[in-house]
């Protein structure tokens, strides 16, 4: 509405125009001072709001995006990556994060970063909401340590963050069993904790395993804590039934590890810092001890060893020393026989060493087995029939010696107790079937009759009546002689002595009957000599005995 | 003066338009940052939120092969405010320099940049539709962004600009003995 366009025709009554100045600064001016405090106040949000960049490594970027990934901690935002690019060897990727400003005190050297994608594991689903949003990087701040600003992303997201109480423990195993990340750890069969990672040592020989337990039950793991693999069930048959045990029914499905301290003479206390426990096989094989330090022996056994199986146990006078190994049938080719050997280990650790030593083990051995050491086959259970391998002293066994030619030195053996008496008592029941002991007894019953009609007969009674008769005379008539007899015997030997005096005299050397009996003796020999003479011509000349002498010539 | 019927005051031409409107084009240029480098929109699809700015939107179309609505984005979002707010301030300057310089095509420029101001608000239009009509739940939804309420301001201060320009200053210059 200008006034150059009122072209009213009535101008008298127009009112004076007062024209007013305007002096003071437009309203308008207010929008841009506005927008300028909206822009300035936008700017400076923008960069005092703007956090650390971090880089943090990973070995693939799978589900990160440049630009849209967002870095969470307890499912809040905290950050987002700004760009994924290649280290120099293409081999990690490097994924640059911006973070907000509240987290740059957490950003320590302990500060973790993983990826959350979807994990199905038997203990649960984690990370089922990244199916629709798609990964982000999780963040377990660290509260301690240095300031960090490149980080290495955990492939394996971590079971445990900062903050939860509790302690981790470190095992060491053979296997891993059925054993995952996220496998539970039990205590008196409640769940105390959690396996949060496990590792190959160097030279892949056993492997670590990194469990963390929840506070308080931290503390009931001592320096002889026992920790074994409750993974599974363990079935066992055995005399008193069947026996089936198992910590949970998540244990089955994923395995756990259980702990327990056994009381025992092994020193207790608090658990060390850096103390690496073993985990056992089974809840049975915590109660044995390891023993790093092994003595092989061989064994040769000319006996049926059944009964006798690896890991049964070798046992010096019932405590145990040692397992058997290995059993093998072997054949000697230059003996040509069967043999069955036997390795077995000793664990001298068991031994509790009293005293110096002197020389060195092997003749410590040898010592002992001049002493009688020898082993010998045992039957542990008779139920059963399992045999273990005893040791022991046998002073009077054979004389044998520690054998040295072997891969192993050779253990000198003897056999089993069982089976000498088995073998005399079937030795001695042979021979016993060989004696006619019916025929005997028969005899024997029929002597015995004999005797008894004998014995109960009247004429023996008679018999032995008269016998004491006779007795009697007998008695009478040795009397009579004593006191008759004996006189008269003595008189006739006083003249027999003196007849015998005046022989002798007739008889001896220069007695004259002596000489002339030489004289006789030799004219009878001259005798006789003629008269071979005679016979032997009269066998040669027969004629002579009736032609005469000589005339046959 | 003012109007005998409802006392309004009266100006024989728009007043203070000079310094009407470049305040509000100056006001327009500042929104003008915090309109591209906010994001406009904010997809949530599947639970994973995108925020878009304008030019990240005509990228990503650019990218997608759809040239024409990348085109006609380009065109509404950041082309035309821009070179209205350039035509605003090359009219003012000429003005408050009484250029001599083609007056006749310099309103010409004025009528244009009055007639293409609105245009722009398509942008915004789209955005508004889209938050109202994308609303599936967990699977899709789109909020507008902070960029957008700025864009809007960017958009509606330059009309006012346009509007506050008095195009008869224009033509003062060519008259050296008329002051207004």
């Amino acid at each position: 509405m200008n006034a150059e366009n009122n072209h009213e025709p009535d101008l008298s009554n127009l009112p004076q125009a007062e024209v007013q100045r305007k002096t003071q600064i437009s309203i308008v001016w207010l929008i841009p001072i506005v927008a300028v405090l909206i822009g300035g106040w936008l700017a400076y949000k923008g960069l005092s709001e703007k956090g650390p960049m971090v880089t943090i490594t990973f070995e693939s970027a799978e589900g990160l995006e440049a630009g849209k990934t967002q870095v969470k901690y307890k499912d809040v935002q905290i950050g987002k990556v700004q760009t994924i690019r290649f280290n120099t060897d293409l081999s990690l990727v490097i994924v640059e994060v911006e973070l907000v400003k509240e987290a740059e005190p957490y950003l320590t050297e302990n500060t973790r970063f993983w990826v959350v994608r979807p994990r199905v594991t038997a203990s649960g689903v984690s990370g089922l909401g990244t199916i629709f949003s798609g990964a982000y990087i999780g963040m377990d701040p660290g509260k301690e340590g240095e300031a960090a600003r490149d980080f290495k992303g955990l492939e394996i997201p971590p079971v445990v963050t900062t903050g939860m109480p509790g302690r981790d423990f470190l095992l060491r195993a053979t296997t891993l069993g059925s054993l995952d990340v996220g496998a539970p750890v039990y205590y008196r069969q409640i769940q105390v904790g959690q396996v949060i990672g496990y590792d190959l040592e160097e030279m892949g020989k056993s492997l670590k395993i990194k469990i963390f337990i929840d506070a308080p039950h931290h503390k009931l793991v001592k320096k002889n804590t026992r920790f074994w693999n409750a993974s599974g069930f363990d079935l066992k048959l055995d005399a008193s039934g069947l026996k089936l045990n198992t910590e949970s029914l998540v244990s089955i499905m994923m395995g756990g590890i259980a702990f327990d301290t056994p009381t025992s003479l092994e020193a207790s206390g608090p658990a060390q810092a850096d103390q690496i426990f073993r985990l056992y096989e089974t809840r049975e094989s915590i109660f044995e001890r390891t023993y790093t330090e092994k003595r092989h022996f061989v064994l040769r056994f000319n006996e049926s060893i059944r009964g006798l199986t690896v890991g049964a146990p070798v046992e010096y006078r019932g405590i145990k020393i040692g397992q058997v190994v290995d059993i093998k049938a072997q054949y000697n080719m230059e003996t040509v026989s069967p043999e069955i050997t036997v390795l077995i280990e000793t664990e001298p650790q068991r031994w509790e060493t009293i005293g110096k030593a002197t020389g060195d083990d092997k003749d410590r051995w040898e010592k002992q087995i001049v002493k009688g050491l020898r082993a010998q086959l045992k039957t542990g259970s008779l139920l059963t029939g399992q045999l273990y391998v005893d040791i022991d002293f046998h002073p009077d066994a054979p004389a044998a010696q520690l054998k040295l030619d072997g891969q192993f030195p050779e253990f000198p053996t003897i056999p089993a107790p069982l089976q000498i008496i088995t073998a005399r008592v079937n030795e001695l029941l042979s021979k016993l079937e060989t004696v006619p002991i019916e025929k005997i007894g028969k005899d024997l019953s029929h002597t015995l009759e004999n005797v008894k009609t004998i014995s109960e007969s009247k004429e023996l009674l008679g018999a032995v009546q008269a016998l004491n008769e006779t007795l009697q005379q007998t008695r009478q008539l040795v009397q009579n002689l004593d006191s008759n007899v004996a006189p008269a015997i003595s008189s006739t030997l006083d003249q027999a002595q003196k007849t015998l005096v005046s022989v002798e005299g007739t008889l001896g050397q220069d007695s004259p009957l002596q000489h002339e009996m030489r004289q006789a003796i030799k004219e009878l020999g001259e005798a006789a000599r003629a008269v071979r003479i005679l016979t032997d011509y009269l066998e040669r000349h027969p004629e002579a005995l009736i032609y005469g002498k000589g005339k046959a010539k | 003066m003012s109007c005998p019927r409802c006392g309004a005051r009266l100006h024989s031409r728009k007043p203070n338009s000079i310094a009407r409107t470049w305040a509000l084009v100056i006001a327009a240029f500042i929104f003008y940052i915090p309109a591209n480098v906010l994001p406009i929109t904010n997809v949530i699809s599947f639970g994973k939120a995108q925020a878009d700015t304008i030019m990240s939107g005509v990228i990503y179309f650019v990218k997608s092969g759809s040239w024409p609505i990348a085109l006609v984005i380009f065109v509404a979002s950041v082309f035309v405010p821009l070179l209205k707010l350039f035509l605003l301030s090359f009219l003012l300057i000429s003005v408050q320099r009484k250029s001599q310089w083609r007056p006749k095509d310099r309103t010409r420029l004025y009528r244009i940049t009055e007639a293409i101001g609105r245009w722009s608000m398509t942008d915004i239009y789209v955005v508004t539709i889209l938050v109202a009509l994308v609303r599936l739940g967990s699977l899709a939804t789109i909020e507008a962004g902070p960029g957008a309420i700025f864009f809007a301001g960017v958009v509606i201060i330059t009309i006012f600009a346009a509007m506050s320009f008095d195009p008869r200053l224009i033509w003062d210059a060519q008259e050296p003995n008329n002051e207004r």
